[in-house]
């Protein structure tokens, strides 16, 4: 039960991390400048760049920790 | 704003609001069903938004509207607009010898291999200097190397006007310097007048027609 509730709170991290990510994405749409430009490279991208491989992380972590 | 822009927004919410699903109830991943959602939630989508993202930034960071919206920039902007077709930046752009909204990737950018990603990388350094370094003053910003033929023989050769002009076509030598490179088109004598951002103040600036349709920026 302890190994289900660490699964799922790191889903709900990733979760955070990856809404996060995409409300600055969808923010960055509102300007047209060089600024939306860094929110998008610099924010969104990489946040989105880290929740992706931590979701897949939290997936093969899941797999091993399973007790069957 | 563009259909594909309003798809992508669409996107993100969808996206945003299956997460939000699997934050709020993370036991719903426990059917294969969930499985599939959460998959599409945290991985799928995700990958999509931000490719889509990364494409329109990409065709965004092309706009004229993109490289005038930093302050160092805005004279560069204003010398598109002098009134005098001696100077080489605002002919092309008053008489849409290049796209109005692409104005200044149009010249700027490298026509060789690679040259678009080197121009992109060349825009990074740009928006590094304005934000973290000490950015020049507008007169004194220079380009990193001597302006190449290359990006303007990419539209004019072959063209009537420039292989049979009076100047170019006088002597063999000079059409062999202008194509080789060795002799520059905006040197001395030439094409010399660019954004002679310096002396604004002396010029006389074309108003644009009321709709716009010149410069959709």
């Amino acid at each position: 039960m302890a190994v289900q509730r660490t699964t799922e709170g790191r889903l709900k991290v990733v979760g955070v991390i990856l809404i996060c990510a995409l409300l600055l994405e969808a923010l960055s749409f509102l300007g047209h400048g060089a600024i939306a430009f860094v929110v998008f490279s610099l924010a969104a991208a990489i946040l989105v760049c880290l929740g992706i491989p931590a979701y897949l992380l939290t997936l093969v972590r899941k797999d091993q920790e399973s007790p069957h | 704003m563009h259909f594909s822009a309003l798809l992508l927004i669409l996107l993100i919410g969808l996206t945003v609001a299956l997460i939000a699903v699997f934050v709020i109830r993370p036991q719903t991943t426990g059917t294969a069903a969930g499985k599939i959602a959460a998959f599409l939630g945290f991985f799928a989508f995700p990958l999509l938004c931000v490719g889509m993202g990364f494409s329109s930034q990409m065709d965004n960071s092309k706009s004229t509207r993109f490289c005038l919206s930093c302050h160092i920039m805005e004279p560069y902007g204003r010398s598109l607009r002098i009134d005098d077709p001696s100077h080489l930046p605002a002919s092309h752009f008053q008489n849409h010898r290049v796209p109005p909204d692409q104005a200044c990737y149009t010249c700027h950018t490298n026509y060789a291999m690679f040259g678009g990603l080197k121009a992109k990388l060349g825009g990074l350094r740009h928006m590094y200097v304005y934000y973290l370094g000490s950015p020049p003053k507008p007169e004194e910003i220079r380009l990193y190397e001597p302006y190449n033929n290359r990006e303007c023989l990419h539209c004019h050769a072959g063209a009537r006007s420039f292989e049979e002009g009076v100047v170019h076509a006088a002597d063999p030598a000079t059409m062999t310097g202008i194509k080789s490179n060795k002799l520059s088109c905006v040197s001395s004598g030439c094409h010399e007048t660019v954004h002679d951002v310096a002396k604004l103040g002396e010029q006389k600036f074309w108003k644009e027609p009321a709709d716009g349709s010149s410069a959709n920026h």
